[in-house]
């Protein structure tokens, strides 16, 4: 039987695993794809609890954070365009042009 | 978990048979060797050239579009299961709600987005 | 129509309008001629004041609708005229250097339109969907804006960064949200804070969520440890976003922030005084030390915002009445004096080897620019809080909140923050009147980046000389 634990569980391996990529990787397109990772985390959590507690806000809630990852993605990838355009890399080690 | 018995009695008839009818394929065939036989396959034409080159920025744009455009119906779904539940009031909202992703489409159109050239 | 209907539309007809207006920006973005966009921006102010006009609420009224998920009361209308501020400066001082950087487009008004409109439903949440839809609507408009000078590496190098960071934020701050949501078995502030009156507060679940969203909040307020984004994007934006970068979002994320603790968390507030004390300490802190040690005054004002940020919090401990009147007129004075002061940056133009915006770029403006240097006089001034302008008023006003709370550590510390404060702000003006010009500088203000700078200079001097009847404002407004 799954209980609500197995899928806590679950969704904090994947937010652990996007949180790492996020940290660790340098390539932007990866880190990016690490955010969306936990986003998705988020979604299993919320659809875990909203069964859990048997109420509808926490499917509504999964809606929202679909429709505003889409739209991060939209501008996400723009920006990494005209990162690439300017500078011929996506690798986060080398956007450094900014030091204190 | 007796429940989930048939589905590994699946997955073990389905990968043994995939190992099984790979070594049969090793032992049965003949063995040639070409250099077309190494090439990449594409659907039996010549391949043209290499498949990991840069695409152009355009496929970005109408992939943009497409996402965008595609999430609404995330929203579209819920509001169509409980239409009979809202009534008017949600018919009206979803309506705003198409009119103001039309304006974006508008804004897209005339910007040139749709253009290839 | 119900008078449920009637309320629900009462709730968010601010929003409503605002929203149309923002469609019709950019029906007029499309149509208006390449060299004339500016239009754009001058439309959407008039569409502001239009709105702010028709939304000026009856003092003491709230309309609550949509199952207490949105409420429109003084609260929120203040916040929304802070931002009504923020953006109308901006917009003014912005033509002239979006000009001479070849990026003057409509997008800029329009994202910065639909920005205001996430930010008012941020404040004016009371539920966390529509929190989250606000503060989403309000950072990914904040994105592009940020990476806004696409041919400019530093432009989409801070784009990039502040995207990255603010995901990454909202990722932890949505963890912790469903922890809270787990626990408490709602979203609504109210059924949260019946909740919590109920015993959650007691659980692990609530806890863990709680620290996750309030990380998230912080990094939303570039509080420090998680300012490490704030000096780069500002940095690198183009300085007429930044200027607005460094008001408005920070403003409404104070707003939501404030609502949230003062309605949610009610029941724990005690639990949180300590903790955004702490925050508030470590904050301005750290931000006036490090502007010590800048050289470019883009990057000595980012750190200055960070600083600003952390006494902004100090009105959140102290949770009383005064502590978030004090907030809200340290914002709305912040956004004149920060804005001027960032119109005024945008305007120098550095025709030796070095940055525009590299401290040596104004020494002896005073000579050369006599009206410059005075703007920008009176703007650092009232950003390091002298007497009698300003930016003193409002630093004032945090201290005595803090000073009723009976918090008098938190109070010590922030006047000797700002007595910190000070020194790096002094020394821009003591690089223009007290130092010999070394470079060949270009200040000319044009017409409007001078509006602006003048307005933003009234302003300051106005509230800095006439205090009551703004302090009274506020206090009226938000009862």
């Amino acid at each position: 039987m799954l209980t609500l634990a197995h899928y806590l569980v679950l969704s904090c391996i994947i937010f652990a695993i996007g949180m790492a990529g996020v940290l660790v990787r340098r390539n932007l397109i990866v880190m990016f794809m690490s955010l969306e990772l936990m986003l998705n985390a988020v979604n299993i959590n919320l659809a875990a609890f909203s069964n859990y507690l048997q109420s509808m806000t926490g499917q509504i809630y999964i809606v929202f954070v679909m429709a505003v990852a889409a739209a991060e993605a939209a501008v996400g990838l723009a920006l990494i365009i005209t990162m690439f355009r300017n500078k011929q890399t996506i690798n986060a080690d080398e956007i450094n042009t900014m030091r204190g | 978990m007796n429940g989930y018995l048939p589905i590994v009695m699946f997955l073990l008839v389905a990968g043994t048979l995939g190992i099984v009818v790979m070594f049969a394929g090793v032992i049965v065939r003949p063995k040639k060797y070409e250099k077309v036989k190494f090439s990449v396959y594409e659907c039996g034409m010549p391949p043209l050239d290499e498949n990991r080159k840069r695409l152009n920025v355009r496929f970005y744009i109408i992939a943009m579009l497409f996402v965008i455009f595609d999430v609404e119906t995330v929203f579209l779904f819920p509001w169509a299961v409980s239409f009979d539940m809202i009534g008017l009031f949600g018919l009206i909202e979803m309506i705003l709600f198409l009119v103001i992703l039309v304006f974006g489409y508008f804004y897209a159109w005339q910007k040139g987005a749709l253009e290839w050239d | 129509m119900t008078p449920q209907a009637i309320m629900n539309l009462l709730s968010i007809y601010p929003e409503v309008i605002m929203t149309m207006f923002g469609l019709i920006l950019v029906v007029l973005d499309v149509m208006t001629k390449n060299e004339k966009k500016s239009m754009v921006g001058y439309f959407g102010i008039a569409f502001l004041v239009i709105t702010v006009l028709i939304a000026w609420p009856p003092v003491g009224k709230k309309f609550l609708g949509f199952g207490n998920m949105v409420m429109w009361d003084s609260y929120s209308f203040v916040f929304f005229f802070i931002f009504a501020i923020a953006y109308s400066l901006t917009t003014l001082g912005s033509v002239s250097y979006l000009k001479e950087n070849g990026i003057l487009k409509g997008e800029f008004y329009t994202i910065m339109f639909f920005s205001v409109v996430g930010m008012m439903f941020m404040v004016s949440a009371y539920d966390l969907t529509v929190f989250y839809a606000g503060m989403e609507t309000m950072a990914i408009s904040m994105y592009i804006l940020a990476g806004f000078n696409k041919k400019c590496a530093r432009s989409s190098e801070a784009g990039i960064k502040y995207f990255i960071i603010g995901a990454f934020s909202s990722g932890i701050f949505l963890y912790g949200l469903t922890f809270v949501y787990g626990a408490t078995g709602s979203m609504n502030y109210l059924e949260i804070a019946a909740a919590l009156k109920g015993g959650a507060a007691s659980t692990t679940t609530f806890k863990f969520g709680l620290v996750l969203m309030l990380a998230g909040f912080a990094f939303k307020i570039s509080a420090v440890p998680f300012h490490m984004w704030a000096p780069d994007v500002y940095q690198g934006a183009p300085t007429p976003s930044a200027g607005f970068m460094t008001v408005a979002p920070k403003a409404a994320a104070m707003g939501a922030l404030i609502r949230f603790c003062w309605i949610a968390l009610e029941p724990v507030g005690n639990m949180l005084a300590l903790f955004f004390g702490i925050l508030a300490v470590i904050t301005m802190t750290y931000g006036n030390l490090v502007a010590l040690a800048q050289n470019n005054v883009k990057r000595m004002l980012a750190y200055s915002a960070i600083a600003h940020a952390g006494f902004m919090l100090m009105g959140l401990v102290s949770m009383n009445p005064e502590g978030y009147q004090s907030v809200a007129l340290y914002a709305i004075i912040y956004a004149f004096m920060n804005i001027g002061a960032f119109t005024l940056l945008g305007v120098v133009k550095n025709k030796g080897m070095i940055d525009d915006e590299r401290l040596e770029s104004f020494a002896g403006l005073s000579k050369t620019n006599p009206m410059y240097a005075l703007g920008m006089l009176i703007f650092m001034f009232s950003l390091a809080g002298i007497p009698p302008l300003a930016g003193f008023i409002g630093k004032f006003q945090v201290i005595m909140a803090t000073m009723k709370a009976e918090l008098y550590w938190l109070a010590i510390i922030g006047g000797l923050n700002s007595a910190l404060a000070c020194y790096y702000y002094m020394r821009v003006t003591i690089y223009m009147y007290f130092k010999e010009p070394e470079y060949e500088v270009d200040a000319t203000v044009s017409r409007s980046a001078f509006i602006t700078s003048f307005i933003g200079a009234v302003m300051v001097i106005l509230i800095g000389f006439f205090p009551t009847f703004f302090v009274n404002l506020v206090k009226t407004l938000l009862v």
